[in-house]
C-alpha cells in the first residue's frame, strides 16, 4: 500500500528565551493511503506543532515531510499554497468561518482560492454541505449557527477540494457531548466514503478509538496507544 | 495579479448582510477623504475662473487684447492710414486711438492717484468686451461732452465724488530744459462704473479721447487699441505678427506680455494653494492607512484561515489594497460631488459665512465680487484620480503587513 505521508528524521525545536525546547526529535512515520491516523498526548507535546508541519504552515528546522509524493519541505511559497490548497484540508478545534459569508460561501472558499468559477464552487460546496447534512443552513451567516453546526460547515470546507490528506486539530474541543458526537461521526463517515486519509490531533481517547492508527505523542516522537 | 476570490471576498467584507460587515470601520475613512477632497475640487474649480475674470477685465478695460504704437510717428494721417489696415486683418473686432497718462484726481473732500485713457465715445457702445466688463452703476457712460470724466465707485468714495460734481485732473506737463509744470484740468462727473474688481477700479478713470491728446502729449502716450475675436488662442500672435509686418516702425504688445507680472502672481497663488489641499488630502490618507490597519487587526483570523486555504501573501495583501480602492473611489466620488456643488455655489456659501459671522470672508478689494466657477471635467478627474492614488497608497502598507501575518501564531493565540 501506498503513503500519502512520510515523515523523515524530522527536527523542530523552539526557543525560549535561552532554553532550546527540542519537540519533535528524529521523527520517521509513515501514514498508507485512506488510513485514519489518531494523535493523543499531554497539551505541549507537540501534536498540534506536528499537524502545523504537514499543513506547511510551521517549517521544521530538519528533516523531509513527503505528503503524496511531493516533498513539501522543499516547495517554494507559490508551491506551498497551491499544497495548502489543493492536497490538504484543515479543521482546527476553532471553526474560523468567515463571519461575512453565509455557510455556503464560507465552503466554496478553498475553491475560489483554487480559482474555480463560483458556479462550480457552489455547486460543490452545495453537495459537501449535503454530506454534513446543513443544506437547511445554508444560506446562514456563522452568527445564526450553533457550535456543532459551525464546525460541520469547517468539515465540509476542508473537504471542498477533495484534498487527499484532511488535518484536523481537536475538533470536537469546543464542542458540547453531543454536538462531538455528531461531529466525530460525519467526519469519519466522510473520510471512508471519499477515501481521504485522515491525522487527527484529540485528548478523547473515546474518539482515539475509532483511528486505524493510534498514537501518542512522547519526548517528541510517536509511540503506539 | 489580482485573482478573482480576493474581489469576492474584498467585496463580501465591505457589504456583509450579516451586520458584521467590515463598512462600518472604513466609512469614517471614506468620509474624512471625502471630505478632504472638497477643498481641492473647490481651488481647482474656481481658481482658473477666478484667474480668468481678472485677466480678462484687465485686457478688456486696461491693457486691451494689445497695444499699438508707432516707433517714429510722422503725422495723424499715417496713424490713419495704419488704423485702416489693422481693421482689415482678419480676427480684429476693433480698433481704436487712445491715450493713456498718469494723473492725481482731486476734489474737496479727498485726492487719489489714477491712470486715466482718454477714449473714443463709441468704445463702450461698439466693443461687447469693453461694455461686458463695465457695470454703469450711477449716471451714464457717456463721453460726448469734452469735460467728461468717468471714474469708478471705489475712486468715487475715495473722492466722496458724485454724478455731476467737479473733479480736478493734475497731470504733469514736461517741456525740455525747464521745470516739470503741473497742471489742473476740470472735469465733470458723468458716469460712475464697476469692473467686478476694485484694484483695478481704483486706478482706471476715462476721459474724452481728444481730452487726452491734448493732456498726454507725449509720443509715448498715444497708442491703438486692438480687439481681436479670439484673445486667448494663437490667433493674438497670428494678428500680432501681421500688424508688425505692415510697417518697420509698428510696435506691438500684447496683452500676456502687458500683464505678465499679474498673470504670474495669480499663477503662483493657484498652485500654492492647489499644493496646501494636497497636502489635505494627504492628511486624510492618513486616516485611512490608520483604518486599515485597525481592519487588519480584526481580520488576524480571517487572514490565518484563508492562507490555511491556500491564499498567498499576494493574494491577501491585494484584499486590502482593493478595500483601500474602494474607499478612494467611494471618497472621490462623494467628495467630488459634494466639492462640485459646493463650487457652483461659492459666492452663495460665502455670502452665507459672511452673514452669519457678520465679517467679510473675501475681501472684493483683491478678489471679484463675484466668483467666477469654471468646471473641468479634466480638472476633476485629476483630482479624483489623485485621491484614488492617495488611498490605495495610504491602504498598500496595512495590506502588505496583512498579506505577511505568520498563520501559526494567529491560529496558536486562539
Amino acid at each position: 500500500m501506498m503513503d500519502i505521508l512520510e515523515v523523515k528524521n524530522l527536527c523542530k525545536s523552539y526557543k525560549n528565551g535561552d532554553e532550546k525546547l527540542e519537540i519533535i526529535k528524529g521523527m520517521d512515520f509513515s501514514l498508507p493511503v485512506g488510513k485514519r491516523m489518531v494523535i493523543t498526548g499531554e497539551s505541549g507535546c507537540g501534536k498540534s506543532t506536528f499537524l502545523n508541519m504537514v499543513g506547511s504552515l510551521d517549517q521544521p528546522d530538519s528533516g523531509q515531510i513527503i505528503v503524496d509524493g511531493t516533498d513539501i519541505t522543499a516547495l517554494d511559497s507559490a508551491g506551498l499554497c497551491q499544497y495548502r490548497n489543493h492536497t490538504i484540508g484543515f479543521v482546527f478545534q476553532f471553526h474560523y468561518l468567515l463571519k461575512e459569508l453565509t455557510a455556503l460561501e464560507n465552503v466554496m472558499i478553498p475553491a475560489l482560492v483554487a480559482g474555480l468559477s463560483r458556479r462550480i464552487a457552489s455547486s460543490r460546496a452545495a453537495e459537501l454541505l449535503e454530506q454534513v447534512k446543513m443544506t437547511h443552513r445554508k444560506d446562514f451567516y456563522p452568527s445564526r449557527l450553533s457550535g456543532g453546526e459551525r464546525q460541520r460547515i469547517a468539515v465540509a470546507r476542508a473537504l471542498v477540494n477533495n484534498p487527499v490528506l484532511l488535518l484536523a486539530d481537536e475538533p470536537t474541543g469546543n464542542l458540547d457531548q453531543d454536538n462531538s458526537r455528531l461531529v466525530e461521526n460525519l467526519l469519519f463517515q466522510i473520510v471512508e466514503k471519499l477515501n481521504t486519509s485522515l491525522i487527527l490531533v484529540t485528548h478523547d481517547l473515546r474518539i482515539a478509538s475509532h483511528g486505524d492508527i493510534k498514537v501518542r505523542m512522547e519526548k517528541g516522537s510517536f509511540v503506539p496507544l | 495579479m489580482i485573482r478573482p476570490f480576493t474581489l469576492f471576498y474584498a467585496f463580501k467584507t465591505l457589504f456583509s448582510r450579516s451586520g458584521s460587515g467590515a463598512f462600518r470601520h472604513i466609512r469614517g475613512a471614506v468620509l474624512g477623504a471625502a471630505i478632504s477632497i472638497i477643498p481641492l475640487v473647490v481651488v481647482l474649480e474656481i481658481a482658473d475662473g477666478m484667474m480668468q475674470g481678472i485677466v480678462d477685465r484687465y485686457m478688456e478695460i486696461s491693457s486691451f487684447h494689445m497695444q499699438v504704437s508707432l516707433t517714429e510717428p510722422d503725422t495723424v494721417a499715417q496713424e490713419d492710414e495704419l488704423l485702416d489696415r489693422i481693421r482689415n486683418i482678419d480676427g480684429v473686432t476693433y480698433v481704436f486711438p487712445y491715450t493713456q497718462g498718469g494723473g492725481i484726481l482731486y476734489g474737496e473732500n479727498g485726492r487719489t492717484g489714477i491712470t486715466v485713457r482718454g477714449i473714443p465715445d463709441s468704445l463702450f457702445k461698439e466693443d461687447e468686451g469693453f461694455s461686458h466688463y463695465i457695470t454703469v452703476k450711477e449716471g451714464e457712460f457717456d463721453l460726448s461732452e469734452p469735460d467728461s470724466l468717468i471714474i469708478s465707485t471705489e475712486t468715487a468714495q475715495r473722492l466722496k465724488a458724485h454724478i455731476g460734481d467737479e473733479i480736478k485732473l493734475l497731470t504733469a506737463k514736461v517741456i525740455p530744459g525747464r521745470p516739470m509744470l503741473l497742471r489742473p484740468t476740470r472735469f465733470k462727473v458723468k458716469g460712475i462704473y464697476s469692473s467686478g474688481y476694485q484694484e483695478l477700479d481704483m486706478l482706471s478713470a476715462f476721459i474724452t479721447q481728444q481730452y487726452g491728446e491734448r493732456l498726454f502729449k507725449d509720443d509715448s502716450s498715444r497708442m491703438i487699441g486692438v480687439k481681436i475675436s479670439n484673445p486667448h488662442t494663437g490667433e493674438l500672435f497670428d494678428v500680432a505678427d501681421q500688424i508688425r509686418y505692415l510697417s518697420d516702425g509698428v510696435r506691438v504688445v500684447t496683452w500676456d506680455v502687458l500683464n505678465d507680472s499679474l498673470v504670474a502672481s495669480l499663477d503662483t497663488t493657484k498652485k500654492f494653494l492647489v499644493f496646501i489641499m494636497i497636502l489635505i488630502l494627504g492628511v486624510a490618507s492618513v486616516n485611512i492607512s490608520s483604518s486599515m490597519i485597525m481592519m487588519v487587526i480584526s481580520k488576524r483570523q480571517d487572514i490565518a484561515l484563508l492562507k490555511s486555504a491556500g491564499a498567498s501573501d499576494s493574494d491577501i495583501s491585494s484584499i486590502f489594497v482593493l478595500t483601500g480602492l474602494f474607499i478612494g473611489v467611494s471618497a472621490a466620488a462623494l467628495g467630488t460631488a459634494l466639492g462640485i456643488a459646493a463650487a457652483i455655489n461659492i459666492n452663495e456659501i460665502i455670502d452665507f459665512i459672511g452673514a452669519v459671522l457678520h465679517f467679510d470672508l473675501f475681501d472684493s478689494d483683491y478678489y471679484l465680487e463675484k466668483i467666477p466657477v469654471d468646471l473641468s471635467l479634466y480638472k476633476l478627474s485629476a483630482a479624483a484620480a489623485l485621491a484614488v492614488l492617495f488611498a490605495v497608497v495610504a491602504s498598500w502598507l496595512p495590506a502588505r503587513r496583512a498579506g505577511r501575518i505568520n498563520p501559526v501564531e494567529i491560529f496558536r493565540k486562539h
